[in-house]
């Protein structure tokens, strides 16, 4: 292996292409499900960064599906345009929605994750990932994971109750937050969520275009 | 190379996986904030036991914290600041235990057991890689935020909500790339340095610290079973 990665990779292609070119073009290799792996950590990280401070308080909890979709996007569109393979969207989702599970939020949002993350990937495939529109509308269907918590807080409310309030001393944070829901805020709050979600994906290819094509980070 | 430093019982990593897994189960049955308290001075037991001493005092401390500005704050909940911070304490009593687990799980098991450990409970190679990278880099994607917001500062870019206000499409660029070119630069070395370990190859995977299922496994398994069943039972038959 050479060291410098752009020389790796090239050499890598050039030596194997008769060998590995059929089977390559198709299934994610180590190579891919690594850089899945490092580019999950950063979508996770972003996720929770945009959305702790929203997700302590019981007034702007509301708001944390739209705050967590801001920030991921460009690393969203740099995975999806770097692995170009079918399933790297649904494995991120997976891996994000593992996450999400064992840090304790509510279980929907972990399905959310893996459901819509494989639907988005469904889709971006469809274009080769290499449609922005297309990529742009699995981002957006794996940021709205997170809206899934409050859809059901609003249809279900007991339910949702039930399950997130596990010690009474909770009441208070569920009883301001019962407070501040009005009918009118679910609709809002999954348009915002969509829109964050695209602001974030036109930056994203802003980036790509700008800077991580001149770099040849992807082509 | 086994590490039992420190470590009184060796326990195999499948077992603290369960942990992990029937752990979060306590905390989402607990009917009580007290036995909820409960569970987590018994989780912070078990990081004692499985070598994870510094991590759990640091978890104690916070939530004893977290407890007593709760109590503290309770009292004010009529001014809007009292509301906040009484909230804001209950979500992070809230989230800790968790947290907690997490940490115990990732502290305690180096990557090589951890993946080791899936691949014998037949997850998918296609899982298990994305998610033992994910695990080990998180922790680098916060220290690299820190590092590029000093390099923002030093070349006079405010790294603030007002600089973003002020030149939104130049610090929000000053951020991105030079975090998704270190993530892309880092999983290329990664894989190179993971292809040359043979990770594509066909063959079983091996782990050298050896990895058996032994009667303390056992008897810590059934422990956590037993009281999980105990604490439904007590849910079903006397709902708060």
């Amino acid at each position: 292996m050479c060291i410098d990665p752009s020389v790796a990779r090239v050499g890598y292609v050039n030596n194997q292409r008769k060998l590995f070119m059929a089977e390559e073009n198709r299934r994610l290799d180590a190579r891919d499900l690594i850089t899945i792996g490092v580019f999950s950590a950063v979508i996770v990280v972003l996720i929770f960064v945009g959305g702790v401070f929203f997700a302590i308080n019981p007034v702007l909890t509301f708001w944390t599906p739209a705050a967590c979709a801001l920030l991921p996007g460009p690393a969203f569109l740099l995975l999806a345009a770097k692995v170009r393979k079918r399933g790297v969207i649904a494995i991120c989702g997976l891996v994000v929605g593992l996450v999400v599970f064992v840090t304790g939020m509510f279980w929907g949002i972990a399905v959310g994750y893996v459901v819509l993350g494989a639907l988005g990937d469904a889709i971006a495939s469809s274009g080769g990932y290499g449609s922005f529109a297309r990529n742009a509308v699995a981002y957006i269907l794996f940021s709205l994971s997170f809206c899934i918590s409050f859809i059901v807080f609003f249809t279900n409310r007991s339910y949702w109750l039930s399950s997130m309030a596990s010690s009474s001393a909770d009441e208070a944070y569920f009883e301001t937050m019962i407070a501040a829901a009005r009918e009118w805020i679910l609709p809002v709050m999954i348009a915002g969520t969509v829109l964050s979600a695209l602001l974030s994906a036109l930056v994203g290819r802003r980036l790509l275009k700008r800077q991580f094509e001149k770099a040849g980070i992807v082509s | 190379m086994a590490d039992n430093r420190g470590r009184a019982v060796t326990i195999d990593p499948r077992t603290r996986i369960f942990f992990l897994l029937i752990g979060n189960l306590f905390i989402v049955f607990a009917p009580t904030q007290a036995v909820e308290a409960g569970f987590v001075l018994f989780f912070l037991l078990a990081a004692v036991v499985l070598g994870a001493a510094p991590q759990a005092l640091k978890t104690a401390a916070a939530y004893l914290l977290l407890i007593v500005l709760q109590a503290f704050s309770a009292g004010w909940t009529r001014m809007w600041w009292g509301m906040m911070l009484f909230t804001f304490s209950q979500f992070m009593t809230m989230v800790l235990p968790y947290a907690l687990l997490a940490v115990i799980l990732v502290s305690t098991t180096k990557v090589s057991e951890f993946m080791e450990a899936l691949y014998r409970l037949r997850v998918s190679k296609k899982l298990v890689i994305p998610f033992a990278v994910m695990i080990r880099y998180a922790p680098a994607v916060l220290q690299e935020f820190a590092m590029i917001r000093d390099a923002m500062r030093m070349r006079g870019i405010s790294p603030s909500l007002f600089g973003f206000v002020r030149r939104p499409l130049e610090t929000v660029e000053c951020f991105y790339v030079p975090m998704l070119m270190s993530a892309a630069r880092v999983a290329d070395e990664l894989s190179a340095a993971a292809v040359a370990r043979g990770i594509e190859s066909k063959a079983r995977r091996t782990c050298l610290v050896p990895m058996r299922f032994g009667i303390a496994d056992f008897a810590f398994l059934a422990l956590l079973v037993a009281v999980l069943v105990v604490e439904i039972v007590i849910n079903i038959t006397a709902p708060i």
